[in-house]
């Protein structure tokens, strides 16, 4: 059976969407690395409700110029980075897609470039809720990555069917990069027109592509359901989206916690002293940040720990060791993109499993009295383990419950990161056989 | 078997994680405890902001008189904000006081747009260290004159800090010129503009109550009838409830209004607790004690 995975698995790898997916997020992983990091000093330090900021007491210690020339430099790293992530994604999309075929794959990233940008400008300039400067649209940012890969793919796409052949070589003269432009007149013109096209559909439609508000709805739909077979219909949804690499409704999930509910929650647990008999145990939004993902610890710090410990391929075991640090704080999306797992079809199931199981035992355990409900706040930057420890007000068992979930992933994920090594193995052999070919020719 | 130098990575990042985890439990305990106490706590504080050129002690005729009509004795606080930002207190909250009267006054208590705007940050100072010392989860807010403008602007630009833990149940304005002492509505100022453009930011729950003073049929002798009027284009169709009163008679003065009989009934009958329920309280703490002496 592993082998016929390990066989389906390679199958799908090898499609031309997966290939140069796969390339581009690989490339795109130090641009990842320096967002998580920063995102992660931004959440914890140079946020009023950081843990860090929290316990140290930045309120007092930390004076008013160093604090905002720190969340300065945060903030802007973090928007150079994941903030016009969709730019860098739809230029590599296109230039590894042209590349499949053997075509001019720079001028095919660039052409990708304006067909993004001008998606983004229409999608600011149609929002008005929005700032109004194409930089700041939701179809660039990180958790909107999907799209901008489709893009740069459908861009290298245009290329394949209408450009000529070509060859890098190492010495390029003035003359030869314009006569590189000139053949790709054609396919640029295309899929300028075919931007301009969606353009204006995305502008006349209003769609409000990707923006948390689009998601409004699934999400406030899980915050507001307290049935827990509802809850774990519509994580598949929000686990399959992130998956994709729309990580919208995930992350509203996970920051916004201000529900009617969860304030009655809350109240009746700090009148009572504790959490046991709230009047609402099977919270969508209790369950998943905290059980589900565990802030990124159930599926993204559990393939690292293994990954660590296997030792089995040395340069994503270097991925590995770089996001240890954040992923461990919750700041995943570096080794989401570096592994990849985003868009990975060996972490499709996973991912939408891991969670399912996890919430499944959570809510068993709660509703057996095993572990109290999450109801307390949680600061940014808790590391994941610990988040229903903190939202409990520091129940033990449920530490130890946390931990357990932890290990069960662990053991889940071991035989898949096996069945990716097994793939990774199979493609070796092709690409060495296709260096061979190439050398030959 | 080599050894696996990738354990002293895991191991160092889990050191790091407990050397944040027993910080952040203490921190999460006491910040949850604080947070159980506001919500326990029946402490529903009046704060009252006097008007420009008014110090902490405007309003000492008012208090005495409101102590005097009801049966229970009203503790008063007088926080004053220097122009640097620094509070300094005189008086106490009494131990056993639920409804205490907390005044607040600011060195620089200048007319203007410009000094409304940074004594409503001076507010903000002292709001912050009242409600981090006396842990409540509700209060009422008066202000006279400009006192009210203060508190708008400390609704639309301040309150969002505080609004998950602490509600303000009420705000009652007296004499207060939303459109300074501009007699034509249509002719709005800058200040009002920007109150009617935050309106928004005002709690939907609050109920307001704007107290004007008939000296004669336009004015207070001050402020223009119609600048308090003003109230309405900020609250109406904003907060829960809105009502706009007119006192007449012989202390209907801009600046006698604090002391006016009728602005201290209303203020007994809409801004106060109802007297019986705090009676009530008062009986069953009365109640609680007697019970905890019979037993000893």
């Amino acid at each position: 059976m592993i082998d016929s995975v390990t066989k389906f698995i390679l199958w799908v790898r090898q499609r031309s969407f997966f290939r140069a997916v796969q390339r581009t997020l690989v490339m795109l992983m130090p641009i990842a690395v320096l967002g998580s990091y920063f995102s992660l000093l931004h959440d914890s330090v140079f946020t009023p409700d950081g843990i860090i900021y929290n316990i140290f007491n930045l309120d007092v210690i930390m004076s008013d110029h160093v604090w905002y020339g720190g969340a300065f430099v945060c903030q802007g790293m973090v928007q150079v980075t994941f903030g016009v992530f969709g730019v860098y994604a739809a230029y590599f999309a296109a230039h590894y897609t042209a590349r499949l075929y053997q075509k001019d794959s720079t001028m095919a990233g660039m052409t990708a470039v304006i067909a993004i940008l001008f998606c983004a400008y229409a999608n600011t300039v149609g929002n008005v809720s929005e700032q109004q400067s194409p930089f700041s649209s939701s179809l660039l940012r990180v958790n909107g990555v999907f799209i901008a890969l489709l893009i740069g793919y459908g861009v290298g796409q245009v290329f394949h069917w209408l450009g000529n052949d070509y060859a890098p070589v190492r010495y390029e003269h003035a003359q030869r990069i314009q006569r590189r432009s000139w053949n790709a007149l054609i396919p640029i013109s295309v899929s300028i027109g075919i931007s301009i096209i969606l353009g204006v559909l995305i502008y006349e439609l209003q769609i409000k592509m990707l923006n948390s508000g689009s998601f409004k709805l699934l999400v406030r739909r899980i915050q507001g359901t307290n049935n827990l077979g509802e809850v774990l219909l519509l994580s598949v949804v929000v686990m399959f989206l992130s998956w994709l690499g729309i990580g919208y409704p995930l992350n509203s999930l996970s920051t916004s916690i201000n529900s009617g509910y969860t304030a009655d929650n809350l109240t009746y647990a700090l009148q009572r002293g504790n959490s046991w008999n709230v009047p609402y145990k099977f919270l969508g939004s209790s369950l998943i940040n905290t059980y589900g993902t565990m802030g990124g610890a159930s599926i993204v710090l559990a393939v690292i720990v293994i990954v660590l410990l296997r030792k089995e391929h040395k340069e994503i075991e270097s991925i590995a060791q770089i996001n240890l640090l954040p992923v461990a704080f919750t700041s995943v999306l570096g080794f989401a993109v570096g592994m990849p797992i985003i868009l990975n079809p060996l972490f499709m199931l996973p991912m939408i499993i891991i969670p399912l199981i996890n919430m499944t035992l959570a809510a068993g355990a709660i509703a057996v009295h095993f572990i109290p409900v999450c109801v307390y706040p949680v600061l940014k930057g808790t590391p994941g383990i610990l988040i229903a420890f903190f939202g409990t007000n520091g129940n033990w068992t449920t530490l130890l419950f946390s931990l357990l979930l932890f290990v069960i992933d662990v053991l889940i994920l071991i035989p898949i990161i096996r069945i990716g090594e097994k793939v990774e193995l199979n493609l070796e052999k092709e690409n060495r056989r296709n260096d061979l070919n190439a050398q030959k020719s | 078997m080599h050894k696996n130098h990738n354990f002293k990575w895991l191991i160092l990042v889990l050191l790091l994680v407990v050397a944040l985890a027993i910080p952040g439990y203490f921190w999460m305990k006491k910040s949850n405890h604080a947070k159980a106490e506001r919500q326990k706590s029946l402490m529903s504080p009046v704060i009252m902001v006097p008007g420009s050129s008014a110090t902490t002690e405007r309003f000492n005729q008012l208090i005495d008189e409101l102590n005097q009509a009801t049966l229970n004795k009203h503790s008063v606080l007088k926080v004053n904000v220097s122009s640097t930002g620094k509070l300094s207190y005189k008086g106490t909250i009494a131990k056993n006081d639920l409804e205490p009267f907390i005044i607040v006054g600011f060195e620089n208590s200048k007319d203007g747009y410009s000094n409304i705007k940074k004594q409503a940050g001076w507010l903000d100072k002292a709001f912050d260290s009242l409600a981090h010392n006396y842990k409540f989860n509700n209060f009422k807010a008066f202000g006279h004159s400009n006192g009210g403008l203060i508190w708008t602007y400390w609704l639309e630009h301040y309150y969002a800090d505080y609004s998950n833990e602490i509600t303000m149940k009420r705000l009652m304005t007296l004499g207060t010129p939303y459109n300074f002492n501009e007699k034509n509505i249509n002719n709005k100022t800058q200040m009002l503009e920007t109150f009617i453009k935050n309106k928004k930011k005002i709690p939907k729950n609050l109920i307001v109550y704007s107290l004007s003073g008939g000296k004669n049929y336009e004015s207070d002798g001050i402020v223009p009838e119609s600048s308090v009027a003003a109230a309405k284009y900020i609250f109406q169709n904003q907060v829960k409830n809105y009502t706009a009163m007119t006192v007449t008679g012989a202390e209907a003065d801009h600046s006698d209004l604090p002391q006016n009989r009728q602005v201290i009934q209303v203020i007994q009958q809409y801004l106060l607790k109802p007297g019986n329920k705090q009676e009530k309280q008062l009986g069953q703490n009365k109640r609680k004690n007697r019970r905890k002496n019979i037993n000893k």
